[in-house]
C-alpha cells in the first residue's frame, strides 16, 4: 500500500468503513508510518465523539429493571466467586469484624488455656510436694458406690478427685471439709460433671489443726459454713499428715 | 486485650473504615471491579449513571424503542458476565461501554436487515463483518460540551457527507456498500467522509 493511498483511507478506518482486507493493509502500513499515525491519532478522537454526539433519548423507567433482572439471571461473573452483594460491599467491614472476632477467640483461647496450665501446674506442685498424703475416701451408706482420693500436702494444698458421686439436684452441692478436732473447715465445692467425676485442686483453707479426716457431705447450693447434709465420702487422713 | 475502652474504639475504627471503603468505592473502575465479584448493586449504580448515553446511542443506531432497549439489555448482560475483561490499558469505562453499545447495536440493526423479509436485504458478506473492529485502539472520550459542539457540527455538514458518515459509523457499512446504497464512484465516497470528518475534527478542536 501506498502512503497516498493510505493517507487517504484513515478517515474511512476511524469510521470503522473499511473492509477487512483494506484495514489490515492500512494496519501494516500504520505501524511504519509516523504521518498516517498522526493522521490517526488526530482523526480517532472524531470517531469517538460520534459515539456521545448524538441526539439525547431517555430510556424507558420500567427498562432498569428488565436490563438488571437480564443480567442476573445470565449467570455469575465469569469465574469469579458467586454472587454476593454483601461480601463485596461490606470488605472493610467484615474483615475487621473477623478480626474482632478471632482476636476475642484468640484471647479466650489463650486465657484458657494458661488457666488450664496453670491448674495442672498446681496439682503437680502438691503431688510432688514433701508433705504430700494419700487420703483415701470411702462411699458411705447414701452412696455406697462412690470413691474418692484426696492428696493433701500442708504446704502446698491438695488434688481431690472423685467418681460415682450421685447425680445433684440444681438445689445442691457437694462440700468437701477438713474435719479437725475443733470442728469441720471447708475446704470447697465439688460439682461433679456428668459421669459423677470430679478432679478439683483446692487450696488450704486457714485454720487447720491437725486434721483427722476429709469428708464430702452434700449441702444446699452455695455452700454453708458448717456441715449440714449426709456425708457420702469420708477418709482419715494418716498420721503422717496429721 | 480488649477491656473497656478498647471496645468502642475499635467499633469506631471499624466504621471508620466501612465509611471511607464505600467513599473510595465510587469510581467507575471501582463499579467494574465489584461487578466483577458479584456485586449487583454496583451493577445498579453503573446502569445509573451511563444507561442514558448508552441507550442514546443504541438509539441513534437502532431507532426502533425495542431494538435500542434490546441493545442495552444486551450490554449490561455482558458487563455483567464480562466485566473481567475490561482493560483499563485501552480507554476509560464509558468508552468500552459505549463502544460495546456500538457494536451491539449494529449486530441488531445488520440482523434486521438480513431477515429476508426486510427491505432493504443486503449482501449476507455484510454481517460477517466483525463490528469488534478497531477495539485495540486506545479510546478517549470528550465532555460533554464538547460533544455538543461536534452534534451540531454534523448536523451543518452538507446533506451528502452527513449521510455518508450515517451509514459508515451508525449504519455500519463498508465505504464499497456505500458507494453501491448511493450509486456513486468509490471515489467521491471516499473524499466525502475525509472532508466531513475533517470539518468535525476542527468543531471539536475549537477552542470555546
Amino acid at each position: 500500500m501506498t502512503h497516498e493511498h493510505a493517507a487517504e483511507l484513515i478517515a474511512l478506518h476511524v469510521l470503522d468503513a473499511l473492509d477487512p482486507g483494506e484495514r489490515r493493509e492500512l494496519e501494516a502500513h500504520v505501524a511504519t508510518c509516523d504521518a498516517c499515525r498522526a493522521e490517526l491519532r488526530a482523526l480517532r478522537p472524531v470517531a469517538d465523539a460520534l459515539l456521545v454526539a448524538v441526539p439525547e433519548r431517555e430510556p424507558a423507567p420500567g427498562l432498569r429493571g428488565r436490563v438488571l433482572d437480564a443480567a442476573l439471571a445470565a449467570r455469575a461473573p465469569a469465574g469469579r466467586r458467586p454472587p454476593a452483594t454483601l461480601r463485596a460491599a461490606l470488605p472493610a467491614w467484615l474483615a475487621a469484624a473477623a478480626a474482632i472476632v478471632i482476636a476475642a477467640g484468640g484471647l479466650f483461647y489463650a486465657n484458657r488455656t494458661s488457666q488450664q496450665l496453670s491448674a495442672a501446674r498446681a496439682e503437680i506442685a502438691i503431688l510432688t510436694a514433701p508433705d504430700v498424703v494419700r487420703v483415701d475416701l470411702q462411699g458411705q451408706p447414701v452412696a455406697p458406690d462412690s470413691t474418692g482420693r484426696v492428696y493433701w500436702s500442708r504446704s502446698r494444698g491438695l488434688v481431690f478427685s472423685a467418681s460415682k458421686l450421685p447425680a445433684l439436684p440444681a438445689s445442691k452441692i457437694y462440700q468437701l471439709w477438713f474435719v479437725t478436732t475443733g470442728g469441720a473447715i471447708s475446704a470447697g465445692l465439688v460439682q461433679p460433671g456428668p459421669s459423677g467425676d470430679s478432679v478439683l485442686t483446692f487450696d488450704n483453707p486457714p485454720g487447720i489443726v491437725g486434721p483427722v479426716a476429709l469428708a464430702i457431705t452434700i449441702e444446699p447450693a452455695g455452700g454453708v459454713p458448717s456441715p449440714t447434709g449426709d456425708k457420702y465420702l469420708v477418709g482419715a487422713v494418716p498420721a503422717a499428715g496429721a | 486485650m480488649l477491656d473497656g475502652r478498647a471496645v468502642p474504639l475499635t467499633l469506631l475504627l471499624v466504621t471508620a473504615i466501612f465509611i471511607a471503603a464505600v467513599l473510595a468505592d465510587t469510581s467507575d473502575e471501582h463499579l467494574l471491579e465489584r461487578i466483577t465479584n458479584g456485586d449487583e448493586g454496583a451493577l445498579g449504580s453503573l446502569y445509573d449513571r451511563h444507561v442514558r448515553r448508552l441507550y442514546s446511542l443504541a438509539a441513534r443506531i437502532a431507532p426502533r424503542e425495542a431494538d435500542a432497549e434490546e441493545v442495552v439489555q444486551d450490554v449490561f448482560v455482558r458487563v455483567w458476565t464480562l466485566a473481567s475483561r475490561y482493560d483499563p490499558g485501552r480507554g476509560s469505562v464509558i468508552a468500552w461501554l459505549l463502544i460495546m453499545t456500538r457494536s451491539r447495536a449494529l449486530d441488531r440493526v445488520r440482523a434486521l436487515r438480513a431477515r429476508p423479509d426486510g427491505h432493504n436485504a443486503i449482501d449476507p458478506g455484510t454481517i460477517e463483518k466483525a463490528t469488534a473492529a478497531d477495539d485495540t485502539a486506545e479510546h478517549h472520550l470528550i465532555g460533554a460540551e464538547r460533544a455538543e459542539r461536534v452534534r451540531s457540527a454534523f448536523e451543518r455538514l452538507s446533506a451528502p457527507q452527513r449521510e455518508a458518515i450515517d451509514l459508515a459509523y451508525y449504519g455500519g457499512l463498508t465505504h464499497t456498500e456505500i458507494a453501491a446504497r448511493l450509486r456513486e464512484p468509490l471515489g467521491t465516497v471516499k473524499t466525502r467522509v475525509r472532508a466531513a470528518l475533517m470539518k468535525l475534527r476542527d468543531a471539536l478542536e475549537e477552542r470555546a
